[in-house]
């Protein structure tokens, strides 16, 4: 830590503040009411999950990968399961594909939901955090019919998924999907263009294009500067190159390109592209395997991948170096929110302290990944 | 000065309607989504992972369950009876420590063996109520079967004999 200089008043934001998402720890430096500094400290949540890797086999380590982002729990198993298919050399099963993007979709949805709740209430307005957890209530009771569990999914295996959806899933999905896009348009009426909000939020913060390059900024937070990098279209996986959708980017609707209001609108633009996935992979549905024919004990053969899937915050990338053996040698994982938290002094610096909480929030980081 | 009203027209417009929005949730009582949940409990789906259950008796003390999970919750100990079967005498799951990931039950190749239970609400004071023992305990010590004994009784009677 440097030596504090007199002039300006070391203050702590966190561990334990609300709006820190978790355990985020910022000492900020502050001059009045502006921000001088704000220095991240992390590591409140470290589970030393790269070592566990280690020691447990690669089955095993399915449900550790649950608690990276635990709020996209699906798309972090998806992104472990490619890398040791990968590894291995499997081939999955259409079904099985088909089904994986259902569910990464549905929890790229439930993931966006809350971020679009937890700024709102960051930003002062409790109403839509209530809105947005109650359209995820209807995603969890999916995913508990599908898996049995609301937050730890552990759905997506090496192979496939664990079991075939229940009867009375398809529909369901339909009736949300139904659903859904009126209630995006009541959070655009309620959030998204209120004056206060936009007022708020435009202009502040810019990630400029170059910026958001050198600091491995991904995700939607990397498109709200004008970016179109998305792993689902520039680096296909899955059945992500059959589907037909769009890739939201930041235009500065109200402001700047890439300005806090364009990070938030990205996941309302998101959550509709991803129902419209949702819908064309559920008349895609063909009955067929959920898994392929995976040997109890997995032996990879001795090397190394690198594989990394679009997670709602960005991009998740596993590398994992296998010395033939049932455990893996090494686990490094690419946190997309550790990547998108540092860029945070840098937008941090010569803003209002109120603005922070609008730099954070507009990020949508969250801890468990960033600690690991 | 009439984009001043303008402005101003909008901002207060945005803010009405966002209002109107509230006031529509807070009058129509078919938009009440709250759950008065220790009253009132809802079922839990089919595939509900809760607390953990073994049928001990059908158990073959394969550890199995044991060896997959990934967060070492089940103790297993097993001796082999006189049919030279396993026998599972320790069988504990520290629930306190289990995540609840589903390994065990799919590891298990017994059908209705072990399985979870709907049970969600089991919270306990200690720590070691949260473990569950299922256990069979320790075997009597076998005994002699009928036919050893009646081998021995003859063989004492014709030592005695000679």
């Amino acid at each position: 830590m440097p030596a504090a200089d007199e002039r300006f008043m070391q203050v702590n934001m966190g561990p334990q503040h609300p709006s820190t998402h978790g355990v985020l720890r910022l000492l900020v430096s502050t001059d009045g009411e502006v921000l001088r500094d704000a220095r991240p400290y992390i590591g409140y949540l470290h589970r030393s999950l790269e070592k566990i890797a280690e020691r447990v086999t690669y089955p095993q380590f399915t449900p550790f990968t649950d608690r990276l982002d635990y709020l996209a729990s699906m798309n972090c198993n998806l992104a472990y399961a490619m890398t040791v298919e990968k590894l291995l050399n499997i081939e999955i099963p259409r079904r099985a594909q088909i089904l994986r993007v259902i569910m990464a979709e549905l929890n790229r949805i439930s993931s966006h939901l809350i971020a679009f709740g937890s700024f709102s209430s960051d930003m002062g307005a409790f109403t839509p955090f209530l809105f947005g957890i109650r359209e995820r209530e209807f995603i969890n009771d999916l995913f508990e019919m599908t898996c049995g569990s609301r937050l730890t999914y552990n759905y997506i295996r090496i192979g496939g998924v664990s079991q075939d959806i229940p009867e009375g899933f398809i529909g369901k999905t339909r009736e949300f999907l139904d659903y859904f896009p009126a209630k995006i348009k009541e959070y655009n009426e309620l959030l998204s263009y209120n004056a206060i909000f936009i007022k708020r939020l435009a202009n502040i913060a810019v990630i400029s294009t170059q910026d958001a390059l050198d600091y491995g900024v991904t995700g939607p937070n990397l498109r709200a500067s004008g970016i179109p990098w998305d792993l689902r279209r520039s680096e296909p996986y899955l059945i992500y190159n059959e589907l037909d959708f769009n890739i939201p980017v930041g235009k500065g609707e109200v402001g700047t390109v890439g300005d806090a209001w364009d990070r938030y609108m990205m996941r309302i633009y998101e959550m509709e592209e991803s129902s419209r996935i949702i819908r064309q992979c559920l008349d895609m549905l063909a009955p067929g395997d959920y898994t392929a024919k995976v040997s109890k004990v997995l032996k990879p053969p001795a090397g190394e991948v690198y594989v990394r899937a679009e997670n709602p915050r960005g991009e998740l990338g596993f590398y994992l170096v296998s010395d033939g053996s049932t455990k893996p040698y090494r686990l490094k994982i690419r946190a997309p929110s550790f990547a998108n938290l540092s860029i945070i002094p840098k937008l941090a610096r010569g803003v209002m302290i109120a603005d922070l909480i609008a730099i954070i929030g507009s990020m949508d980081i969250i801890l468990p990944e960033i600690d690991r | 000065m009439a984009g001043y009203f303008k402005k101003m027209f909008t901002a207060l417009n945005s803010v009405l309607t966002g209002m109107g929005i509230t006031i529509k949730y807070g009058v129509n009582p078919k938009a009440e989504v709250t759950q008065q949940y220790p009253e009132v409990k809802r079922e839990p789906p089919d595939r509900f992972r809760g607390k953990l259950f073994v049928n001990i008796n059908i158990c073959t003390g394969c550890t199995a369950c044991a060896r997959i999970c990934p967060v070492d919750v089940i103790t297993l100990k097993t001796v082999r009876d006189e049919n030279k079967k396993l026998r599972p005498v320790i069988f504990d799951i520290n629930n306190a420590r289990c995540i609840y990931c589903g390994l065990c039950v799919e590891a298990c190749p017994v059908d209705n063996c072990l399985y979870f239970e709907k049970k969600y609400e089991f919270s306990a004071y200690t720590k070691e109520d949260l473990i569950s023992h299922f256990g069979l305990g320790e075997a009597q010590s076998p005994g002699k079967k009928a036919e050893e004994k009646t081998a021995d009784v003859t063989k004492e009677q014709k030592e005695a004999a000679q």
